[in-house]
């Protein structure tokens, strides 16, 4: 199976983007693609070269493997915290998918979400590590007033934060098929844009670039000017 | 068709003359239901513009033409395309019948669900809506072909300032509809929209959207199709808008679980866009839905006898329509579409 994908960053309302994408090409037969949403410009891009170093490094789709690399950009983001002390916005949520050819395995922190999609249907979504959805879970909200809660800002676990790196990660690789659709996003995008918009945008969508395009304009039209940063890779498995 | 339930209504609002037109497939044909689906289809005249409600009962009569001759092995996708394409033909013939090329057109939406393959597919021009209500979520699937849609578009893809979005006088401008020469901006799933069972789709002319918002028009849809779009138009009805558009709902539900039956023709005729009115019911405010069968008969008479009624009005009727103007900037439409550079493909 051969994975395709597309991405988009921007900064929204903005005047910076601290969100940031970047991906390891599968030439080698395995690939890493991450998005992380950072508290500042830097621990983001910082984020997603500390796993894509780690994971060229070790190149395994295992949960094991996983663990390690996000420990070790964690280690990272602790050294930069370091070395700059005055700066109290490193932190960042995170989530990298990575794929071989015939299997697939994620790894979340935070509010960075992770959608898998098989047949125009939602397979699986991850949870955010957030206090709206520890606030669902406790049965308090329900899954529907996520989007637009007022402390939907309030993160439990992100990278940076000591004591409160314990990513999710799904206990076995997922098993391919082709088109296999998923969609790595940052709270500013799946803000704007629902499961279901998601669905219909992709029914419409000849290719990942329409898709994200089709989306893209959904969070144009509904966000308020100062909107957040929005960022998405989008993948497919084609055979 | 067991699991499929229609419900449809329309209402002339302020406005002289019924520029709606819908109509729908057989639902209790399983020899097409079987691959054809359940189609409703509605059009919304161009107003401003000749002959908008011939426009879009041409569109809508020639889309079901083609839609119903759809061969068994064509997959509904395409043959809604082919439809929409055939409706296009249909309303450019007609405007040049009446030298009226590019002057006379309509929007169009339609939707066709399949019980067997629990999907939903549709197709649609212009700004008339496409909405999918589950779990008490309604989400719109179209996106409106309008001078607004198009300006995002090119912010998005970094061609325009955040001040251009908002530099143009009638966002609302239609980009696209049926009576073009050349069709762009056409809305269409080319992959079948997989269907929970409660799903409802809602298709809908500006007539409804522009006067209830989405909490209103969710409210409506608890009940039945049928009853939903009897509450949505007397929701409409119910503000007395001054300026109030001709307005055309149609629900398509998909789901085991059967709400009241409602009885519906096993044809209908899009024209008939003006029943007798209920005598609590000023003209302009009168609410059309489907009629009973032995209604047929009085129907028919009723409006031979409105038609030339109306037909006597418009003649006198010299107030140009202002809330829909086709004057189309089209040289962006023509250009062929071009990747956003903005997002990277690996």
């Amino acid at each position: 199976m051969k994975m395709v994908s597309a991405s988009l960053s921007k900064p929204g309302g903005r005047e910076i983007n601290q969100d940031s994408v970047g991906c390891l090409s599968p030439d080698v037969g395995l690939g890493c693609w991450v998005v992380a949403d950072g508290r500042c410009e830097l621990v983001a891009q910082q984020t997603v070269q500390a796993i894509l170093d780690n994971f060229a490094a070790n190149p395994a789709i295992s949960q094991p493997t996983l663990l390690k690399v996000v420990e070790w950009s964690q280690k990272k983001i602790l050294d930069l915290q370091t070395a700059h002390p005055l700066n109290h916005s490193l932190y960042a949520s995170v989530a990298l998918f990575c794929s071989g050819g015939l299997s697939a395995l994620w790894a979340h922190l935070g509010d960075v979400r992770v959608y898998v999609f098989r047949n125009g249907e939602i397979l699986s979504q991850t949870k955010d590590h957030s206090i709206v959805q520890a606030l669902v879970d406790s049965g308090q909200l329900a899954k529907s007033e996520i989007r637009g809660h007022k402390d939907r800002k309030g993160l439990l676990r992100t990278l940076g934060s000591l004591g409160g790196m314990h990513p999710a990660i799904p206990e076995s690789r997922f098993k391919l098929q082709a088109g296999d659709l998923f969609l790595i996003c940052t709270d500013g995008f799946w803000e704007y844009v629902t499961e279901l918009e998601m669905q219909a945008d992709w029914c419409k969508s000849p290719n990942l670039e329409d898709w994200l395009e089709r989306m893209e304009m959904r969070i144009l039209s509904a966000a308020p000017p100062d909107h957040d940063n929005y960022s998405a890779i989008a993948l497919l498995a084609e055979p | 068709m067991a699991g499929i339930q229609l419900g449809t209504a329309q209402i002339l609002g302020a406005r002289q003359e019924q520029q709606d037109a819908f109509d729908f497939t057989d639902k209790d044909d399983s020899g097409f239901v079987e691959y054809g689906g359940v189609l409703a289809v509605v059009a919304d005249g161009i107003g401003g513009h000749a002959h908008g409600g011939e426009a879009s009962r041409k569109a809508v009569a020639a889309f079901m033409q083609h839609y119903q001759a759809k061969p068994r092995k064509a997959n509904i996708q395409n043959a809604i395309y082919h439809a929409l394409i055939q409706a296009n033909h249909a309303v450019l013939d007609f405007a040049e019948s009446q030298g009226e090329i590019e002057n006379c057109g309509t929007t169009l939406i339609a939707a066709a669900l399949h019980p067997d393959s629990r999907t939903l597919h549709w197709i649609g021009v212009g700004d008339s809506r496409l909405y999918l209500f589950r779990d008490g979520q309604l989400v719109q699937l179209t996106v409106d072909a309008n001078v607004r849609s198009h300006l995002i578009k090119k912010f998005a893809r970094g061609i325009l300032s955040s001040d251009g979005l908002d530099s143009e006088e009638n966002p609302h401008r239609l980009t696209s509809f049926l009576g073009l020469k050349k069709l762009g901006r056409i809305d269409r799933s080319i992959r079948p929209f997989p269907l929970h069972q409660g799903d409802r789709a809602l298709i809908c002319t500006d007539g409804v959207y522009q006067a209830l918002g989405k909490g209103e028009l969710v409210e409506c849809l608890s009940d039945d199709p049928q009853t939903a779009c009897d509450r949505i138009v007397q929701s409409i009805l119910n503000k007395q808008l001054e300026y109030q558009d001709n307005a055309t709902v149609a629900v398509l539900s998909f789901g085991l679980k059967e709400s009241p039956k409602v009885d519906l023709p096993v044809k209908s005729t899009p024209t008939l866009g003006m029943e007798s009115a209920s005598k609590d019911e000023p003209l302009e405010t009168r609410t059309h839905r489907k009629p009973r069968l032995w209604l047929w008969g009085i129907l028919a008479i009723a409006v031979l006898l409105l038609s030339g009624f109306m037909w006597l009005v418009k003649k006198e009727d010299k107030v140009v329509e202002k809330v829909k103007v086709i004057e189309v900037d089209l040289t962006d439409l023509k250009k062929p579409e071009k990747p956003n550079p903005s997002i990277q493909k690996h």
